[in-house]
């Protein structure tokens, strides 16, 4: 579909973004090609290119977000879930960026390293201040239950999960994120 | 495109395993009939004279089976036991339950299918060793477990991926104990 209309590049951009996420989201990494992501936008695959170059590089651009959590050094044990999991919600909730990572990661190597990359940039060296001991263990676990909640309740829409408020969700979850991050090293 | 003599069990196992590496990648709007032939050089008629149609295909190469034990009088620390090893046996050593699960990630039907196989196979076990909240306390643990089959069969690049079984299972256990039988969160 070309539709023809005045724009600015800013909003240009955001569209392009936006579009190559729900692409990468549905379709995976390689089948998605730069053509397709400009058309759902009405523009030439030209200027996808020369706003962000390879679509190795618009991947990155796409996928790229920050997921803000703040130092746990000094956080009571009990308070941990209830300051991280409003900020999981966040990234899960506030746009298709996560999701379509998560999406990608799954069907295609390298957008499954970019997601590693996020994990073990921004995510684990902030989990790791609150673990007491076995950082590898407490946060390969944690990893693996917040990616797991996110698959189940955003990606396979998995009744039991998907019908829980977030309250509820979050009430069941701390526990586990307690016992995970700062609970007794098992035996 | 080769021509073989072939034995029709042998064929249908190729056009399965052609099926599962399919769906997996391409998810299953995407896959076709034709290429899953292809991949085995049959024509597309034996695949659909085989299997039916393409959604009958899928179901019959994702179908998997996870036997988890009766556990109405297992005691709360001996859950995690019971249940970890029928888990790892699905997620690191059946080709059905991966490909299910990665089809799953962009596709409607795969995701549907997925949902009904732990509604109907694996939510009526874990039932039968939940106290209360059955509904709260099966999703959770749900998500804990295609979180780990994910990290650990899929992703294979997260630091859970790198855990031994023996590791996974140790840290794993207090869990499924908290998550199965603890106390209900106030």
């Amino acid at each position: 579909m070309t539709v023809t209309r005045p724009r600015n590049a800013a909003q240009t951009r955001a569209d392009i973004l936006s579009a190559a996420r729900r692409r990468f989201g549905s379709e995976g990494y390689e089948r998605t090609t730069l053509r397709a992501v400009a058309a759902d936008v009405g523009v030439d695959a030209a200027l996808v290119i020369r706003y962000f170059g390879s679509k190795q590089d618009l991947f990155a651009a796409a996928a790229d977000f920050v997921i803000d959590l703040p130092d746990l050094s000094s956080v009571e044990p009990d308070e941990i879930a209830g300051i991280l999991l409003p900020r999981f919600f966040a990234v899960w909730e506030e746009d298709e960026t996560f999701l379509a990572l998560l999406r990608a990661a799954m069907t295609s190597p390298l957008a499954a390293d970019a997601l590693r990359r996020v994990f073990a940039e921004q995510v684990a060296p902030k989990l790791i201040t609150a673990t007491p001991d076995h950082p590898v263990q407490r946060i390969g676990l944690m990893g693996a239950f917040v990616i797991g909640l996110a698959i189940t309740r955003y990606v396979l829409v998995n009744p039991p999960v998907a019908s829980l408020s977030r309250e509820e969700l979050s009430r069941w979850a701390a526990p586990v994120i307690r016992q995970l991050l700062v609970g007794p090293a098992p035996t | 495109m080769t021509t073989r003599p072939r034995n029709a069990a042998q064929t249908r196992a190729d056009i399965l395993a052609a099926a599962r590496r399919r769906f997996a990648t391409e998810g299953f709007e995407r896959t076709t009939l034709r290429a899953i032939a292809a991949d085995v050089g049959v024509d597309a008629a034996l695949v659909i004279r085989y299997f039916g149609s393409k959604q009958d295909l899928f179901a019959t190469a994702t179908e998997f089976t996870i036997e988890l034990p009766d556990l109405t009088d297992a005691s709360p620390d001996d859950i995690a036991d019971m249940l970890l090893p029928r888990y790892f046996a699905v997620w690191e050593e059946d080709h059905s339950f991966m490909a299910l699960l990665q089809a799953a990630m962009t596709s409607r039907v795969a995701a549907d299918t997925l949902n009904e196989t732990l509604a109907a196979h694996v939510a009526p076990t874990l039932r039968s060793a939940t106290p209360d909240h059955h509904q709260q306390r099966i999703a959770l643990t749900d998500a804990f477990v295609i979180g780990l089959a994910a990290t650990r069969s899929v992703l294979g690049n997260l630091p859970a991926a790198e855990l031994s079984r023996e590791e996974l299972r140790r840290w794993a256990a207090p869990v499924f104990r908290q998550l199965l039988v603890g106390p209900a969160p106030s």
